[in-house]
């Protein structure tokens, strides 16, 4: 445990406790957490309804299907996506009712990755609900626990904390490995001669490409393969929000900054690339704007100063914590 | 409280072998690094301003031939989800199969193609080609480097 606190210190530094005020807090923190996994299975439910048109096309659907449906085979394709549309909406509708219900936030889990599975039968698996899946099954270890419980006893305060915050991290953490793949990416193909995701026009290529791939266009992605130049900036910063995207987990102080950034980098995608992740977006501001470790106020100068690499040229200006 | 230490060290442990399994996914498998629900999150990773892909290349459908031939994306009056990024990946996991010459793999990704894709049409003879481009001169042009056939096949059951 103690070897767990010196890494997370160390991710937050120089100075500030990834936590600090929250414990001084803990239970208005562990109410405005709460208020997060209840948002998130009415949310859930919602998506579980709108999901009821995944059956149009059922009938002549000729999936191969994932691991996780495969039982499907046997039972018969329309019938069994009916049942699990069916399953999922009536596990979505339980857990947003009782969200403290363990149970039920498991079979919410469930319904979702069988409907989630045969959705990306068809020769790809996207990614669109990948956050959200993996955020359902950290809620699963939420305390089996009546909310009134849960605010009378420290360990369950803190274990909902505790939770949320690992939602925080795992959502951080994939736009970390999303980065850190690409700047791989950038120093084997610089080794190679070729162009890099460091290079101008690398943003009006990527557009080209997945555009071509399709067959298909989009409201902005034409402007930026055109105006290489105007989409290297945008294309930098969201390397570098998706690099240090992680680290965000233990400066609280910039969350709202983050994600604010992350949606912004999520938008400009759907507009030029036609990538749609309504859900991870919707993740970002339910996790990051409440968020129950940010600050309640964020000095300007305590978020410069938490900035990896570019808060170094303020750090040296005085005290990073005020 | 013993209870909340678990749930500490089980936080630690999900981040920690989250990246560790993205890690060795991305090593160890070539398309898309990922076993649903695990995914490496290897996204636009390198820059493809040279690029090769496999592509259908569709030669008649329903006995009407077609002249010239049309690529599977061109060819949305007949065919619905030619625009679906799930089309393009089988193209390329049937390319794959068929230059590894893996016959198991071969057959399930061209039943995919052939039952989802192209169906509704008839009997549909069709090309897969390889293609090489400049990603940006195809963008301006519609130009390839080299368009190669790897395989002729139909939906009728004609082997590669």
């Amino acid at each position: 445990m103690r070897r767990l606190r010196q890494i997370r210190r160390w991710l937050a530094r120089p100075g500030q406790r990834g936590g600090v005020g929250v414990f001084a807090r803990q239970t208005a923190a562990s109410l405005e957490a709460w208020t997060i996994v209840r948002t998130y299975y009415l949310v859930h439910l919602l998506f579980a309804a709108l999901a009821l048109r995944w059956l149009e096309g059922v009938r002549d659907a000729a999936p191969a299907l994932l691991w996780p449906v495969t039982w499907m085979r046997l039972v018969g394709i329309e019938a069994s996506v009916a049942a699990v549309q069916i399953f999922w909406v009536t596990a979505a509708l339980l857990a947003a009712l009782w969200p403290h219900v363990r149970l039920l936030r498991a079979l919410a889990w469930l319904g979702l990755v069988e409907a989630v599975a045969y959705r990306w039968s068809f020769g790809k698996i996207g990614h669109s609900w990948h956050a959200w899946l993996w955020v359902g099954l950290c809620f699963v270890l939420l305390p089996n626990r009546a909310p009134t419980a849960i605010a009378a006893r420290r360990c369950y305060r803190q274990a909902v904390l505790t939770v949320v915050w690992l939602t925080q991290a795992l959502l951080l953490l994939f736009y970390s490995l999303t980065g850190g793949w690409k700047v791989v990416g950038a120093f084997v193909q610089a080794a190679r001669g070729e162009p890099t995701a460091f290079a101008p026009d690398a943003l009006a290529i990527q557009i080209a490409n997945r555009l071509l791939e399709t067959g298909s266009t989009s409201p902005l992605g034409p402007f930026f393969v055109e105006h290489s130049l105007l989409g290297w900036p945008f294309y930098l910063a969201a390397l570098y929000l998706e690099l240090f995207a992680f680290l965000v987990a233990f400066r609280p102080a910039l969350q709202r900054l983050w994600a604010t950034g992350l949606i912004a980098f999520h938008v400009v995608v759907t507009l030029t690339m036609t990538l749609d992740f309504t859900s991870q977006l919707f993740l970002l501001a339910l996790l990051f704007f409440r968020s129950p470790f940010a600050p309640p106020q964020a000095d300007f100068l305590d978020v410069l100063r938490a900035l990896p690499l570019l808060g170094l040229l303020w750090r040296r200006r005085g005290p990073w914590t005020t | 409280m013993q209870r909340y230490r678990r749930l500490k060290i089980l936080a630690a442990a999900l981040l920690c072998g989250y990246a560790a399994a993205a890690l060795v996914l991305k090593l160890t498998l070539r398309r898309d690094a990922e076993v649903f629900p695990l995914f490496a999150w290897s996204l636009f990773s390198t820059v493809p301003a040279e690029d090769t892909d496999y592509a259908v290349r569709i030669l008649s459908i329903g006995g009407e031939v077609l002249e010239p031939p049309l690529y599977f994306q061109q060819a949305r009056f007949f065919f619905e989800g030619t625009d679906s990024i799930a089309a393009f990946m089988t193209v390329q996991r049937l390319g794959d199969a068929l230059k590894a010459g893996d016959a198991a793999a071969i057959a399930a990704h061209r039943r995919l193609l052939e039952r989802q894709y192209l169906r509704g049409r008839g009997v549909v003879r069709y090309e897969i080609v390889r293609r090489t481009f400049n990603t940006l001169t195809r963008w301006s042009s519609g130009g390839f480097r080299s368009v190669r056939p790897v395989a002729a096949l139909s939906t009728a059951g004609a082997g590669p």
